[in-house]
């Protein structure tokens, strides 16, 4: 424990020097998201800037801190002020900014978006107060986008491995306990009470158990497990050896997707700086405890995300699911004790255990204690990665957090493939395991898309399913084949080649897979179908019966049209389409074959931006072919 | 013994007293409440993929499988409530559209009838003939079972080419409906793996990596697949179209001393097919290609003497068992006991053995007596027969602490034994296989010498020194098995047929006799003279009279084995071939 | 290739002997040659002591893992609806018969890795081929073959 402690007291000393800082700090978001928006760039370019101007700064790479919609951000902090975040930095404005703030310490508030200082500074708001920001409970990201994620003394200043030491101060059944207490459920989607899990883990007997963090984060718009790894991995890692203590096992294993390779870099650099903390090993911090972590890459399979099938995955075999019983907690990797958590929930327990289960209680409610990261994306303004507490309406994180939508609100997906589409009806509704799951969706891993008029909703359903189709493991009949129906009568309906009695196969359908199926993918693979059924009826019965897709997607239900009055006969269009649809000589209003238009949009795009007229193009719904 | 605690479950309102340790659908069975399924199997791991078997239990959410799920005290089970009944039905359609279904949805079932005339220049009947599992199909049954009378949703017909040009037996995989059990039977039970998922979600397929043949897969051709697979994907070559059998025979086989129980099918008096008995205590059904599909083709081969026949100057002439008999005495009568030679074969009954020697000594009072391994072992008939008297009972395998395989190859004979020796390796014992050109153990072999027989000898003779201390080759190969070998006990030496053919064959058995009493391994001998033990036990050899072995020998202690010497030259009026001899054995 | 056959040695050798360690064999392999071949397969095989079927069949589950040597360069013909109308059939028919391979293979000498694509979303400018990163518009059928001759 002297060991740690003398290296907290180090790191605490080496980040107060830092926060006082006696030279400019500049931080650059370079966690996936920001690299995709050019930060790399940005930083090659800071770099040669503090070259050029002969000024010494201190550059720190920072993680994610969450509204993906503001990167590339770049913070600057000089000597004595509060940090201040530029938003949607380019090459060409950065050095107007670096001039501007580190060259003559002047704020170039224009472009800065918030500042995290306490007060007002310079007529800039608090970083916090940002209405993204504000009703935000950042637990579990507190150090994403604050701290340098290659830095294991960055980690200990902010109380890092503080949780670990507590916890090794109990008993392991103490450890339980509080988890209990604290009413963590499982973060990866279903919700189950983390701490039952781990009582029967720990009442198993056994030499050798094992502890297994997913971290296959499949879900199509998730990006929450990716973000926290990449922005702050000893929060997982931290996490996984209080989990290991708990139900006494001595190895774990990190299943990761090989998609994710700043996230794997992190861990095996983290994971390195743990062991020459003496955090990993024999005798963690001179206790009874040893523990060390590997880490296994998937190969490109959406249901080794499922428990089983990850074993199934780590024992070098092909990722099919196994029926239960037995569980995994009794017999599991190996036909050992095992316990598979998600990526948050882990994330989760340092903070638990060092600020103590009642602290966790004060958020959330009964039965759903404690925040959520979500990952919210679509038609909203502002979209990223965002903490809320259980119970947050979803009114509140579309249009408070998220700055609401541009055109009417449509839908609201969760829960990825296995969840479903909700309508405006539901936009009250608490986001909690329980009111999801009555609604026919699921929490899931946090995916939040947001979808608004001009998305179809049969559309989106088939995309579900096709997604699904893909990934089925093959073993069972009702989700390798049910699934395959369900799509096939889903394109024949946005091909306009529905029928009447569709939608009761769909019903069918989807109740047998539901029931039938043997994995999780299996049983929620109908729910994106059988919610949109639900409450879009009407979209779907317009498909069959009218041929008529409102949001004017499904191509062979479309037209596109000039209106006369408005085209000026530039021609633009004629240039561009492919097929020779549109038609008409200089300054004559022209035409659209519809036999011949594949609906490629050149020429709306072409109109709208780049001819006089602008708007004499439109698509909308075909007339029904008898 | 102690006896089993037994459980009390409620099925279907009826409290039952059930074994533990079994699953939810055998204990049902057991109690004549009958779940379909089409993916379980006794002998195979539970493995639930086809869903069929789906019932409510209470404590359990939805529906589990009850293949898969362990009887409990106490557990509530409901298998026939309308909602399973509709989940089967709609899991059953599922199936079924990836099947062909004109078997089970024609309409015109009604008027059919079993044989249609066709007329034809000669009218011939016919049958309705689109799949070789017609009328004896799992699938079949399962459907009735259900009770599904139509299914709406489209058929996928996948259009794969059938797979003919392997031997013994067709794939046909439109029919599949990817339950699984082949692939696990070829792994789990016969330790081969030559079938795999491929592949997953609706593009899995079954079958060896690469698309390759079986043949080249390293297929041993058991038809351990063919007889679990409940629909006709999977069809011996030979039975495909003879329809349902009318009965069944258990027998043994007659290819290797290891005589595994065979169950043959029997239609219209005629041998069919041959299938496994996984009940047997001699084999537990693993029998090789020889007993599974040789049978019933050489048993109706064409070529095969099913009358008596006699040779006249214009060929062979079919007579009757009376003429023949007569016609034989008649040129017996009155010969010396020298003027005779009886040839023996080893694959004869221990009766017809008793009765062959009866004939020759009593009857011609002649000892010249040949049983055939004589003729192909000649000095080393009896440094052979002392390997194979001492050697050890088969449930040894499962005790070994190391095995090393000499000649050995499990594939055409003795599968009992490989497949035995497999499981060790897999569960990590010592396996090394010295073979040529190579055997099936290599797989699992850790250490696995294809060396010419040629080499043998002296391979075994540095394995002795080098495992005894005495000098010898610490490198290489036989360094790896001394070393593993070495300290261990037991240590099996398993011998195979390939040594019998071997040049240098007499130094090689010297060495194989020098390891077991020096080395104090254990042998087990795996040769192809199904019924020598027969034979030496019902005095087929020459000197040795019947029982003597069981008085003077090996479990009396010492064995010195003594023959009446047999001129096999010498120039004989008569020579009498008892039983299947290969034309290498007869005299000159 | 005795070089091929040693570098497969040597990712063998870190790795255990151990059947739980088929996914990071193969996923070192597919790293170093681009492919699983059947000669890699035959290597674990003897390596890990399983079959090559039961291989075979682990790693045609995952989607990380293909069969098939790439190519140096990847050809990618987009067969979206536009490029379609505009010829882009045409372009990958002569494209397979300059190459002499069918769509999803490599070329032989291993210049060329030939596949289709759903919509590479350029349909103004169709028909569309993609090399590596470079996206060619309104190619041309007869000006293909001058136009691979930039790719060694």
């Amino acid at each position: 424990m002297n060991n740690l402690t003398k290296r907290v007291e180090a790191a605490k000393e080496k980040w107060e020097t830092l926060q006082q800082n006696k030279e400019p700090i500049i931080y650059i978001g370079a966690a996936s998201c920001g690299r995709a928006a050019g930060a790399v760039q940005l930083l090659a370019q800071t770099n040669r800037w503090l070259k050029e101007n002969e000024t010494t700064a201190k550059v720190v790479q920072v993680g994610c801190i969450g509204p993906c919609y503001l990167e590339p951000l770049v913070d600057i902090q000089m000597p004595g002020q509060p940090r201040v975040s530029y938003n949607n930095v380019t090459p060409k404005t950065l050095p107007v900014i670096l001039g501007s703030h580190v060259g003559e310490s002047v704020p170039y508030d224009k472009m800065a978006i918030g500042h995290f200082g306490k007060d007002s500074y310079n007529g800039i708001p608090r970083f916090y107060d940002l209405p993204m920001l504000k009703p935000q409970v950042r637990i579990v990201l507190r150090n994403c986008g604050l701290i340098d994620p290659e830095e294991i003394d960055h980690y200990l200043a902010v109380d890092g491995y503080q949780g670990l030491a507590n916890a090794l101060n109990m008993s392991p059944e103490d450890v339980i306990g509080v988890v209990h207490h604290a009413g963590l459920r499982g973060r990866g989607g279903a919700g189950f009470p983390t701490f039952k899990k781990w009582t029967v883990c720990r009442n198993t007997p056994g030499k050798q158990k094992y502890l297994i963090c997913n971290a296959d984060e499949g879900d199509p718009g998730a990006f929450m497990n990716r973000s926290l790894i990449e922005s702050d991995p000893h929060a997982l890692l931290e996490g996984m050896l209080i989990a290991g203590y708990a139900i006494g096992a001595s190895q774990g294993i990190i299943y990761i997707r090989a998609e994710y390779p700043l996230a794997i870099e992190r861990l095996h650099q983290a994971i390195g700086q743990m062991r020459e903390y003496g955090l990993l090993g024999e005798h963690i911090l001179g206790s009874d405890f040893s523990f060390n972590v590997k880490l296994k890459e998937g190969a490109g399979a959406f249901v080794c995300g499922e428990e089983t099938a990850l074993i199934q995955s780590i024992e070098g075999l092909r990722g099919m699911p196994r029926s239960r019983p037995p569980f995994p907690a009794i017999s599991g990797l190996h036909g050992c004790p095992t316990i598979i958590n998600n990526v948050e929930t882990l994330g989760t327990l340092p903070n638990i255990l060092r600020n103590g289960a009642d602290w966790y209680n004060r958020f959330g409610k009964e039965g759903n204690r404690g925040t959520k990261t979500f990952s919210l994306v679509g038609k909203v303004r502002r979209q990223g990665l965002i903490e809320v507490q259980l119970g947050t309406t979803l009114r509140q994180i579309i249009f408070d957090i998220g700055g609401g939508l541009q055109k009417p609100f449509k839908a609201i997906q969760t829960g990825g493939p296995s969840g479903g589409c909700l309508s405006e009806e539901f936009l009250d509704q608490p986001v909690d395991y329980e009111s999801l799951a009555a609604a026919g969706s699921i929490m899931g891993s946090g995916g939040l898309i947001v979808m608004d008029e001009d998305t179809c909703i049969v559309d989106v359903a088939k995309y579900f399913l096709d997604f699904t189709q893909k990934e089925s493991c093959g073993k069972c009949t009702p989700c390798r084949v049910g699934t395959r129906h369900i799509l096939e009568i889903l394109e024949r309906i946005t091909h306009g080649e529905g029928h009447a009695d569709d939608l009761l196969a769909l019903r069918t359908l989807g109740d047998t897979i539901k029931k039938g199926s043997l994995c999780g993918l299996g049983q929620t693979a109908p729910n994106p179908v059988l919610t949109t059924l639900r409450y879009f009826r009407n979209e779907y019965l317009e498909h069959i019966k009218d041929g008529r897709c409102r949001a004017v997607v499904c191509k062979d239900l479309i037209e596109y049209r000039v209106i006369k009055e408005k085209c000026t006969g530039c021609q633009a269009c004629v240039r561009v389409c492919p097929t020779g649809a549109i038609t008409g000589p200089r300054s004559e209003p022209h035409n659209v074959d519809a036999t011949k238009c594949i609906k490629c949009r050149s020429c709306y795009v072409t109109c709208r931006f780049e001819a006089i007229a602008g708007d004499a193009i439109v698509i909308r719904s075909a007339e029904k072919k008898s | 013994m102690t006896k089993e605690k037994m459980l009390s479950i409620t099925i279907d309102n009826k409290k039952v007293s059930v074994r533990p340790n079994q699953t939810v659908l055998e204990a049902a069975r057991d109690n004549a409440i009958d779940i379909p399924s089409l993916c379980a199997l006794p002998h195979l791991r539970a493995y639930g993929a086809c869903r069929l078997c789906v019932v409510e239990v209470d404590g359990l959410r939805g529906f589990p499988t009850s293949c898969t799920t362990p009887v409990e005290d106490g557990m509530v089970i409901r298998t026939d409530t309308a909602e399973i009944k509709i989940l089967r039905q709609e899991v059953l359609k599922l199936v079924l559209s990836e099947h062909p279904g004109s078997c089970l949805f024609c309409d015109q079932a009604a008027e059919c009838k079993k044989y249609m005339g066709t007329i034809r220049k000669v009218g011939v009947t016919t049958g309705c003939r689109y799949c070789p599992n017609d009328l004896h199909c799992e699938l079949q049954d399962v459907v009735e079972k259900v009770g599904l009378a139509e299914s709406s949703y489209p058929v996928l017909y996948h259009n794969f080419p059938v797979e003919k040009y392997d031997p013994f037996y067709d794939r046909d995989y439109n029919l599949c409906v990817l339950c699984g059990r082949c692939v696990r039977v070829c792994s789990e039970v016969r330790l081969n793996s030559t079938l795999s998922f491929k592949q997953r979600g609706r593009l899995t397929t079954i079958g060896p990596a690469f698309d390759r043949s079986h043949l080249d897969a390293g297929c041993e051709f058991c038809g351990a697949c063919v007889q679990v697979c409940p629909t006709g994907a999977l069809a011996s070559k030979v039975s495909k179209w003879t329809g349902k059998p009318d009965a069944e025979t258990s027998t043994t086989c007659v290819y290797c001393p290891v005589g595994c129980t065979i169950r043959l099918q029997v239609k219209n008096d005629q041998v069919v097919d041959a299938l496994p008995d996984y009940s047997s205590e001699v084999d537990g059904g693993l029998i090789c290609v020889k007993g599974r599909f040789a049978v019933p083709e050489y048993v109706n081969h064409f070529d095969r003497l099913a009358k008596p026949q006699e040779m006249t100057s214009m060929g062979y002439n079919d007579v009757s068992w009376d003429d023949a008999a007569a016609k034989a005495a008649e040129k017996l009568k009155g010969l010396g006991p020298d003027d005779c030679l009886f040839v023996l074969s080893p694959q004869l009954s221990n009766e017809d053995l008793f009765a062959a020697q009866e004939f020759a000594r009593q009857t011609v009072g002649s000892e010249a007596i040949a049983p055939s391994p004589m003729f192909e072992l000649g000095d080393d008939l009896l440094p052979f027969i002392d390997l194979v008297l001492r050697s050890e009972p088969y449930a040894l395998i499962d005790q070994a602490q190391a095995i090393v395989s000499v000649g050995f190859d499990s594939r055409f004979g003795y599968t009992p034994i490989g497949i035995a020796t497999k499981k060790a390796a897999r569960k990590g014992v010592f396996l090394a296989s010295l073979s040529f050109p190579e055997s099936n153990l290599d797989m699992l072999a850790e250490v696995s010498m294809r060396e010419e027989p040629g080499r043998w000898a002296e391979l075994l003779k540095s394995l002795i020194d080098c495992v005894s201390g005495s000098g010898g080759a610490i490198d290489g190969d036989v360094g790896r098995i001394a070393d593993a070998t070495r300290g261990a006990s037991p240590v099996l030496l398993i011998v195979g047929p390939q040594i019998l053919s071997a040049p240098g064959r007499a130094d090689i058995l010297k060495a194989l006799l020098e390891i077991r009493e020096k080395l104090s391994w254990k042998v087990i001998v795996a040769h192809p003279y199904t019924n020598l033990l027969g034979m030496l036990t019902l005095g087929a050899f020459p000197g040795l009279k019947p029982g003597d072995i069981v008085r003077n020998g090996p479990s009396a202690g010492a064995v010195s084995l003594r023959f009446d010497p047999v001129d096999l030259n010498k120039p004989r009026k008569v020579v009498y071939l008892i039983g299947e001899v290969l034309p290498a054995s007869l005299p000159p | 290739m005795a070089a091929t056959a040693a570098t497969i040695e040597s990712i063998l050798t870190e790795h255990s002997r151990k059947s739980e360690d088929l996914i990071p064999i193969l996923q070192d392999v597919q790293k170093e040659f681009g492919y699983i071949s059947p000669e890699s397969v035959h290597n674990i095989s003897r390596y890990l002591r399983l079959s090559e079927n039961h291989i075979f069949g682990v790693s045609s589950f995952y989607a990380q893992f293909r069969f098939t040597k790439p190519g140096r360069h990847s050809l990618k013909v987009c067969l979206g609806t536009a490029c379609h109308v505009r010829g882009g059939a045409t372009v990958l028919d002569t494209l397979e018969s300059v190459l002499g391979v069918k769509c999803g293979t490599a070329t032989p000498d291993g210049r060329f890795d030939l596949e289709r694509v759903a919509c590479l979303g350029c349909c103004a400018l169709s028909p569309v081929v993609q090399i590596d990163k470079r996206i060619y518009s309104r190619v041309a059928v007869n000006k293909l073959s001058e136009l691979l001759k930039f790719y060694e």
